[in-house]
């Protein structure tokens, strides 16, 4: 029986783990899934003074720069633009998805880009907007494979898939500096195990974990046992779902179709080998996405700064005041896994 | 976005798909990057497509924990 605490005895445990080291810490998770579990359960109240958690650029709508929103509002006046709904708010810099569809752009949200192509004709003129990390891409390499059994001439995918360990080694060499790292559970369920090794050159304490409370709480105690220790070998929490090697046949998926290519994250800038594209032997599938994604567009948007825990939501000078989940004003608020956005709807800071 | 939720096995068919059950919900999946699938087995899904099995033993263990942290924060 590995789950043997209770849950008030698991959060003792962490305390006083913490305790023992004498200094609070700083941890960092990255991914969306995890910081709306962080914020909705109350963790950073109920560990205030013990840790600080820090929402690090896991979620690839908050990442994405908004020359490829531009892109998509451009192509969807000649093309059906099918996207996840998690995109459809994020700004461009003269509109977003959904302001274009207001005004006659042709967008769709699908749910799974695969049953997306079961049901699309042969003269349909559709763009895939691809985004997403390593959990994601499977799909859209299951769904390429599809388009090109089905012999669809007219459909095309306009790449922007991320992946973990590039960003991840950017963050950790150039940016912060963190006691402890949760690690995306089903990015890991993907790739695996071992594809976090690189982690452990860090000196951080690191672990794959779950979603709801109690594995967070699980991975919390891993990373104060691990810090007390001095061991900074990555471990598993979530090993119901993810295995050493991960899942041979998606990554098999992946390696077919798309190859690493040089990828924008706002808060990192250009990452080389932080992004999937189409391979050459399918490029006629791929549409052109350039952008000029050294351009931004002036704001007193903070998202690359939250991004990297450099300062927290509540220090934003837009936060609550114009930019709130309903009418967001940068990516961070947008997504419903942005920190900004959780940091709204279950945060504690000054003057609330 | 990485979002994924856990669904039991009801039907298999051909060409890689399964009927699958999740809060009382029944929803077709693919099931292309699993290898032995069997109905009753539960599943991790992902933007319509399983991403792993789930481990029975394991999951059974710590789910009786996951209610306690929802209590505690009611």
């Amino acid at each position: 029986m590995r789950y043997k605490m209770q849950t008030a005895e698991l959060i003792w445990e962490i305390k006083n783990n913490i305790e023992k080291i004498g200094r609070s810490l700083k941890v960092i998770e990255v991914c969306g899934t995890h910081t709306v579990s962080i914020y909705k359960n109350g963790f950073h109240t109920l560990f205030e003074g013990y840790i600080d958690f820090i929402s690090g650029p896991g979620c690839p709508v908050c990442v994405t720069h908004e020359g490829y929103i531009d892109r998509l509002v451009e192509l969807s006046s000649e093309w059906t633009i099918y996207t996840f709904g998690d995109l459809l708010k994020v700004p461009g810099s003269s509109k977003s998805l959904s302001q274009a569809r207001a005004n006659g752009g042709k967008i769709k949200v699908m749910y799974s880009p695969v049953d997306a192509v079961e049901h699309l004709e042969n003269n349909e003129k559709v763009i895939f907007a691809a985004v997403g990390f390593e959990t994601t891409a499977p799909a859209f390499a299951l769904s390429l494979e599809k388009v090109i059994e089905k012999g669809l001439k007219n459909v095309k995918f306009a790449c922007e898939l991320k992946t973990i360990d590039e960003p991840l080694k950017s963050l950790l060499q150039n940016h912060i500096r963190v006691d402890g790292i949760i690690l995306p559970g089903h990015v890991a369920t993907v790739i695996g195990v071992d594809s976090f090794k690189f982690v452990e050159g860090f000196k951080v304490a690191s672990v794959i974990s779950g979603f709801e409370g109690y594995d967070i709480l699980l991975s919390l105690l891993s990373i104060t046992q691990d810090i007390l220790n001095e061991d900074f070998t990555v471990k598993n929490e979530y090993k119901r779902v993810v295995k050493k090697e991960g899942n041979v046949i998606a990554k098999g998926y992946i390696e077919k179709y798309f190859e690493r290519t040089s990828a924008f994250f706002r808060g990192l800038g250009l990452i080389p080998g932080g992004g999937l594209k189409i391979k050459d032997e399918f490029r006629e599938y791929s549409i052109d996405m350039s952008y000029d994604n050294t351009k931004q567009k002036d704001s007193l948007c903070r998202c690359a700064d939250v991004l990297t825990g450099k300062i927290k939501p509540f220090e934003c000078p837009l936060f609550e005041k114009v930019c709130t989940p309903i009418s967001p004003k940068g990516a961070c608020m947008v997504s419903q896994e942005g920190s900004c956005n959780a940091y709204f709807r279950y945060g504690k800071w000054k003057g609330r | 976005m990485c979002l994924g939720y856990p669904a039991k096995v009801i039907e298999i068919f051909e060409d890689k798909k399964a009927l699958v059950e999740y809060l009382g919900v029944k929803k077709m999946v693919n099931i292309a990057l699993l290898k032995n699938v069997s109905i009753g087995d539960y599943i991790l899904i992902h933007s319509g497509i399983a991403i792993e099995k789930i481990d029975q033993k394991e999951a059974e263990e710590i789910e009786k924990l996951f209610g306690e942290v929802q209590d505690a924060n009611s």
